[in-house]
């Protein structure tokens, strides 16, 4: 088995595995110091792809977009902001575990898919980098939506945290771990229907971190289901793990 | 006299301080490999400047978590660029916990000398090497890299075994690093 894994070096750093493969292949790097050592070689091949591709311009708009979004972020020094929690049913106190988990937001978009994340992630929970990057995500108007566990999952806890523009997060923990079989859908409702919105995994006993395919505006639930892996199902057909209304 | 212009170390330090003129510096060096990179991915202009967009905020948010020991900050910002071009193609799927399990690995970094070499690099160095692959492996490569797809998908569209893909994919990877060394040093550096 272990000469198979080895096998997958490639595909692992080209992200060319599927979410199992994907589990399957992380256990066994946990393990094997030559896959480790392979996976940084190659990676280092797999950056400079970006080199090949014929060059092309940016509009001249985008620049100025960007800046403007940037001296539109709160400084760190800055005085904290209020926090403007959308829900406002939820007391500050109740909110505490979601807004730990709402910092991993910051996090996640950054898209900081890389090495460090773990470590960052541990540090930025011991300081008040943290609580700085939650008052931003709030100070810029997301909205942050409690999403509860549901029978065997009750203790697990997650956020959906919506940004004022383009597709919003579910942050998680607390689930139990998948089995490699399955993979928990996220589903947003309108109504009856349901809109499968991102699939995922969950076997470590940390946030999970899901960046979802639409806003969930005008929806008015928001639910997790356990479905046959690795895609997911059409519809929600496994047991429901999360579910919490949202305001439409 | 004119000043020296900023090394990307020196512009992710100033972001870090939250300069906005060395975001605008960073921007200017390295917009128009982004926005390529988004538009290969993606193939569609509001997309990708969608992605490049929130790739550069991001940067700028984050800027405290870059560590230069780990990655340049060109790549660290291409490797954005691509997870959330692909994340768009394939429909968003998470990958924070691989990113995790692979933080929490204490992977040696013996790649300074490659590291060096590669600073060096330029875009025709990497087209040329690709271009000496192998067909069958660059497709593979290209496939993975540039079109999101997995190596069982890559295995039905070619119409060969699952094991020769992972094959092409993994000896591909190998030989475009030889080469690439090759083209800087004119001799392999390990």
């Amino acid at each position: 088995m272990i000469d198979n894994q080895h096998d997958l070096v490639g595909a692992f750093v080209l992200d060319a595995l599927s979410p199992d493969e994907r589990l399957s292949f992380e256990r066994h790097l946990a393990t094997c110091q030559a896959c480790r050592a392979e996976v940084v070689e190659l990676r280092a091949v797999t950056n400079l792809l970006p080199l090949a591709v014929d060059p092309i311009e940016p509009s001249a708009g985008l620049r100025a977009r960007i800046m403007a979004g940037a001296r539109a972020e709160p400084l760190p020094n800055q005085a904290r902001p209020q926090l403007r929690v959308v829900r406002g049913r939820l007391a500050r106190r109740t909110l505490a575990p979601i807004l730990g988990l709402a910092a991993a937001i910051a996090i996640a978009a950054l898209g900081v898919w890389n090495f460090q994340l773990r470590h960052d992630l541990d540090h930025l929970r011991s300081t008040s980098a943290f609580q700085q990057q939650v008052d931003a995500q709030l100070a810029r108007g997301a909205t942050v939506t409690r999403i509860a566990g549901s029978g065997p999952d009750a203790s697990a806890v997650a956020a959906l945290v919506q940004p004022r523009h383009g597709a919003g997060y579910l942050i998680v923990d607390g689930l139990r771990s998948n089995p490699s079989n399955r993979v928990y859908q996220v589903w947003l409702m309108r109504g009856t229907k349901p809109r499968s919105v991102g699939v995922f995994n969950y076997g470590q006993s940390q946030p999970a971190i899901v960046p979802l395919s639409t806003p969930s505006f005008g929806f008015t639930v928001a639910a997790v289901t356990l479905e046959p892996g690795p895609l997911g199902s059409r519809l929600p057909t496994g047991p429901k793990v999360l579910v919490g209304r949202l305001s439409a | 006299m004119v000043a020296e212009p900023r090394g990307d170390g020196e512009l992710m330090a100033a972001i870090q301080g939250r300069d906005v003129s060395a975001l605008e510096a960073f921007y200017d060096r390295h917009r128009v490999l982004a926005y390529s990179l988004a538009m290969r991915v993606l193939g569609s202009q509001n997309e990708a400047e969608d992605v490049v967009q929130e790739a550069f905020l991001n940067l700028w948010r984050a800027a405290d978590t870059y560590r230069s020991d780990r990655s340049s900050a060109r790549s660290w910002l291409l490797s954005i660029v691509h997870n959330r071009s692909i994340d768009k193609l394939r429909g968003r799927r998470t990958r924070v916990q691989a990113a995790a399990l692979e933080a929490a690995m204490d992977i040696p970094d013996r790649t300074d000398v490659w590291r060096e070499v590669s600073q060096a690099l330029t875009g025709q160095d990497v087209r040329r090497a690709l271009a000496q692959l192998p067909p069958e492996q660059r497709e593979a490569i290209e496939l993975a890299y540039f079109q999101g797809r997995t190596h069982t998908e890559i295995a039905e569209l070619t119409e060969v075994p699952l094991g020769t893909v992972k094959g092409r994919m993994r000896l591909g990877l190998h030989k475009l690093r030889s080469l690439l060394e090759t083209s800087q040093t004119g001799m392999a550096l390990e």
